[in-house]
C-alpha cells in the first residue's frame, strides 16, 4: 500500500474506533437520564403569536 | 455476487428493520419523533449529520464524476464540510436556541404563517424528489451488481425498509441507526480504498498515469483529473464557487441536516456536533472520490465508452475487484453502501413526514391535534413520502443524465433563493417583510428555471415543443438562445444557482421597501436569539421548564468571549476568505490556487474546532 493511502486509511481507522466507542458511552448516558426524567406534559399545538 | 456476500446483505438488511421496530418504543411524543427528545450529543450528532449527508450519492454518484472529470469534484464535500463549521458557529445556535423543528417554522416567525405552509410544502417535494434520485441510484447499482435485472423490485425492497424503521422509529430511530450505519459506511470506504489502490499500482502511479495519458482519461481528452481547481472543464473554478453558494444553503437551511442539529442538547452541542460533521467528512470524501480516480487508470473510458455514463463505474470496480482480493469483501463493502443509501433516505424521510404534520397539518388543522393524531399523521406522510420518491425513480431510469447532474440542477434552481430570504435578510437584515420574501423566493426560482429552460439543450428542446402551438415566435426565440449560449452549456450548473441568488437578493429588499415594514411580534425572540441564553421559550412551547433550564445553562453567543475562543472564529473567517481568494485565483492561472484553496479549507475546519471547543 503507498503511504498515502497508508494515511488515509489510519486516519479512518482512528474515526471508526471513536465512533464505535464514544456514542455508546453517550448512549448510555442519554437512555440512563430519560429512565429517571419525569413524565413530559402533553403539547397543545402549534406556536402562533398572532 | 457469491452466496456469502448475498447472506451478508440479507442479514443486514433484516437487521435494519428489526432495529427500527426495537427503537420505537423510545417514541413518547411527537418532539421524540422529530428531534429525539433534544437530547443528543456531540459524537451522536456529528455520526447522524455525516449519515445523513453521506450516500450512494456520494460514492458512486461522486466517484464516478471523479472518474470521468477528476478531483475536483471533491469539492462538492469539501464546501460542504466548511458550510458545517462555519454555520455551526454562527447560524445554527440562533437557530436551536428558538426550540424551532424545522426552518419553515422560523419562517413563520420571521415572517408569516402561510410562508410556513408553501416553503414546507416546496421542501418536501424537494427533499422527496433527492431521495428518488438515491433510490435510483441504488436500484441500478443492485441491479449491476447482482445481475437481477428487476429495477423496479429492488425500488420497493429499499423503500420498504427505509419507511419501515423511519415511520415506526421516528427521529430516535434515525440518530441511533445512523451511528451504526455510519460506522458500516466507514468500514465499507476503509475496504473500498485499499483494494482499488492495490489494483491500480497505488495513489502516486495513478497521478502520474492520469498526467502522461489525458487523452485515455477523457473521452474528449480534456482531462484535468489531477487539478485541485481547474480552470477549464465542467468542474473548474466557477463551478467550485457555485457548490460553495449551495453549501452554506445546504448546512444552513437544508431541513434534513438541520434537524438533526435541532436534536442537540444546546446550541453548544449543536454548533461541536456540526463542527465535527464538517471535519470528520473531509477523510471519508476521499473514501468516495479516490477510488473512482484508482478506476480511471484500471479501465479508462475511452478504451471502455460504456462506462461514459458515470454512475457506472464505481458498480463495475466493485464488480470486477473486490471479489478478486477476497470472499466476502463485496458484500460488506455492498452492506456500506446500502448504509449509506438508506440512513440519507431515513433522515429524509423523517424530515419530509415532520414538515408535512409540524408546518402543513398543524397549520391547517382548525383545532389543536392531539399526540395520537399527530404521530398518526407523521407516520401516513412517511408513507406518502415514499410513494413519491418511487415515482421519481422509476422516471428516472429512462434518463442517462448521471445523478450527480440531475442533483444539481435540482439543487440549483430553488434551494439558494430560500437560503437568500432565510438566512441573509431573515437573519441579518430587519426591515425585510414577508411580501419581500415571497417574492424574492419566487422570482429567484423562476430565473433558476429559466437559466435551464434557455441554456440546457434537452429542456429547451421540451419548452420548444410545449410552447410551439401556442407562441410559436417564443419557441424560435428559445431556439436561438440557446444556439448563441451554446459554448456556455457546460457552466449551466454554476450558472443556475448564482443567478437565481442574485435575483433573490435584489429582489427581496426592492419589494420589502416598497411594503409597510414587518411588525410581526415573534421576530423580537430572534434578535434575542444571538446572545447566549437570549431565549427561555417560545409561544405554544408547553416544556418550559426545560427551556428555562436550558437558558440558564446556555453560554455560546454568536461573539466568543473567550480569547481562545476569537481567535478561533477569526482563523474560520480568515481561512475562508483564503479559500476563496484561492478558488478565484484560478482565473488567472496561479499556480497555487489549489494549495491556498486546501490551506483555507483547513483553517475553517481547525478555526472551527477550536471555537466549538472554548468555554
Amino acid at each position: 500500500m503507498d503511504w498515502v493511502t497508508l494515511i488515509i486509511e489510519i486516519v479512518g481507522l482512528v474515526i471508526l474506533v471513536l465512533w464505535i466507542t464514544i456514542p455508546i458511552r453517550e448512549f448510555r448516558a442519554i437512555r440512563d437520564r430519560l429512565r429517571h426524567a419525569p413524565p413530559r406534559p402533553l403539547e397543545t399545538g402549534a406556536a402562533k403569536d398572532e | 455476487m457469491t452466496g456469502v456476500d448475498y447472506a451478508i446483505v440479507v442479514g443486514f438488511l433484516a437487521c435494519l428493520g428489526l432495529g427500527g421496530f426495537g427503537l420505537s418504543r423510545l417514541i413518547r411524543d411527537a418532539d421524540d419523533f422529530f428531534v429525539a427528545g433534544r437530547e443528543l450529543t456531540p459524537f451522536i450528532l456529528c455520526a447522524a449529520i455525516t449519515a445523513t449527508n453521506l450516500s450512494m450519492l456520494h460514492v458512486v454518484g461522486m466517484g464516478g464524476t471523479a472518474y470521468l472529470h477528476g478531483v475536483s469534484i471533491l469539492w462538492q464535500n469539501f464546501c460542504g464540510c466548511m458550510a458545517l463549521v462555519l454555520s455551526g458557529i454562527f447560524i445554527l445556535p440562533i437557530m436551536r436556541r428558538l426550540r424551532i423543528r424545522s426552518v419553515p417554522e422560523f419562517l413563520e416567525m420571521r415572517y408569516s404563517g402561510p410562508l410556513r405552509v408553501l416553503v414546507a410544502g416546496f421542501w418536501g417535494l424537494r427533499l422527496s424528489v433527492f431521495m428518488g434520485i438515491l433510490l435510483y441510484l441504488a436500484g441500478t447499482v443492485a441491479v449491476q451488481l447482482t445481475g437481477i435485472d428487476y429495477y423496479f423490485g429492488w425500488l420497493i425492497v429499499f423503500c420498504a425498509v427505509a419507511i419501515g424503521y423511519s415511520a415506526v422509529g421516528g427521529a430516535w430511530a434515525v440518530a441511533i441507526m445512523d451511528s451504526v450505519l455510519f460506522v458500516v459506511t466507514l468500514i465499507g470506504g476503509l475496504i473500498l480504498l485499499p483494494v482499488a489502490m492495490h489494483y491500480a499500482g497505488g495513489l502516486p502511479a495513478v497521478w502520474e498515469w492520469l498526467q502522461a495519458n489525458p487523452q485515455l482519461a477523457h473521452p474528449k481528452g480534456l482531462s484535468t483529473h489531477t487539478q485541485f481547481v481547474p480552470t477549464q472543464g465542467p468542474f473548474n473554478y466557477v463551478f467550485i464557487l457555485a457548490i460553495m453558494l449551495l453549501s452554506v444553503k445546504f448546512a444552513t437551511v437544508d431541513q434534513a441536516i438541520l434537524q438533526r442539529a435541532f436534536g442537540a442538547r444546546d446550541p453548544r452541542v449543536g454548533a461541536k456536533g456540526m463542527v465535527l460533521a464538517g471535519v470528520v467528512t473531509v477523510p471519508i470524501a476521499l473514501f468516495c472520490i479516490l477510488p473512482g480516480i484508482a478506476m480511471a487508470k484500471l479501465q479508462p473510458v475511452a478504451l471502455n465508452p460504456e462506462l461514459s455514463n458515470p454512475d457506472l463505474a464505481v458498480p463495475r470496480l466493485l464488480q470486477t475487484y473486490l471479489p478478486k482480493a477476497g470472499t466476502g469483501l463485496l458484500g460488506i463493502v455492498l452492506c456500506g453502501l446500502v448504509a449509506s443509501q438508506i440512513d440519507t433516505i431515513t433522515s429524509d424521510i423523517n424530515s419530509v413526514a415532520t414538515l408535512l404534520t409540524s408546518d402543513v397539518y398543524r397549520n391547517l388543522k382548525r383545532t389543536p391535534p392531539t399526540q395520537r393524531q399527530l404521530l398518526f399523521v407523521v407516520r401516513l406522510a412517511s408513507v406518502l413520502c415514499g410513494a413519491l420518491m418511487l415515482a421519481v425513480a422509476w422516471g428516472l431510469q429512462f434518463t442517462d443524465a448521471g445523478a450527480v447532474n440531475v442533483n444539481l440542477a435540482v439543487v440549483g434552481i430553488l434551494d439558494m433563493p430560500l437560503f437568500v430570504i432565510t438566512i441573509v435578510y431573515g437573519l441579518f437584515w430587519k426591515r425585510t417583510n414577508w411580501q419581500g420574501a415571497v417574492a424574492g423566493f419566487i422570482a429567484g426560482g423562476t430565473v433558476g428555471v429559466l437559466s435551464y429552460v434557455i441554456m440546457h439543450p434537452q429542456i429547451s428542446g421540451y419548452a420548444q415543443l410545449l410552447v410551439a402551438p401556442v407562441l410559436p415566435g417564443l419557441r424560435d426565440r428559445l431556439a436561438s438562445w440557446n444556439a448563441q449560449l451554446e459554448p456556455y452549456q457546460t457552466w449551466l450548473r454554476s450558472i443556475a444557482p448564482i443567478s437565481s441568488t442574485l435575483t433573490a437578493l435584489l429582489v427581496t429588499p426592492l419589494v420589502s421597501l416598497l411594503t409597510p415594514p414587518n411588525r410581526r411580534e415573534s421576530t423580537a425572540q430572534i434578535w434575542d436569539a444571538y446572545r447566549a441564553g437570549g431565549v427561555s421559550r417560545q409561544p405554544g412551547d408547553s416544556d418550559t421548564t426545560d427551556a428555562a433550564a436550558e437558558a440558564a445553562a446556555d453560554t455560546f453567543g454568536l461573539v466568543p468571549v473567550s480569547l481562545r475562543g476569537r481567535a478561533g472564529a477569526i482563523a474560520a473567517l480568515g481561512g475562508f476568505a483564503v479559500f476563496l481568494a484561492g478558488v478565484a485565483s484560478a482565473a488567472f492561472n496561479f499556480p497555487w490556487a489549489g494549495a491556498m484553496a486546501i490551506g483555507g479549507m483547513v483553517a475553517v475546519l481547525m478555526g472551527g474546532l477550536v471555537r466549538a471547543y472554548s468555554e
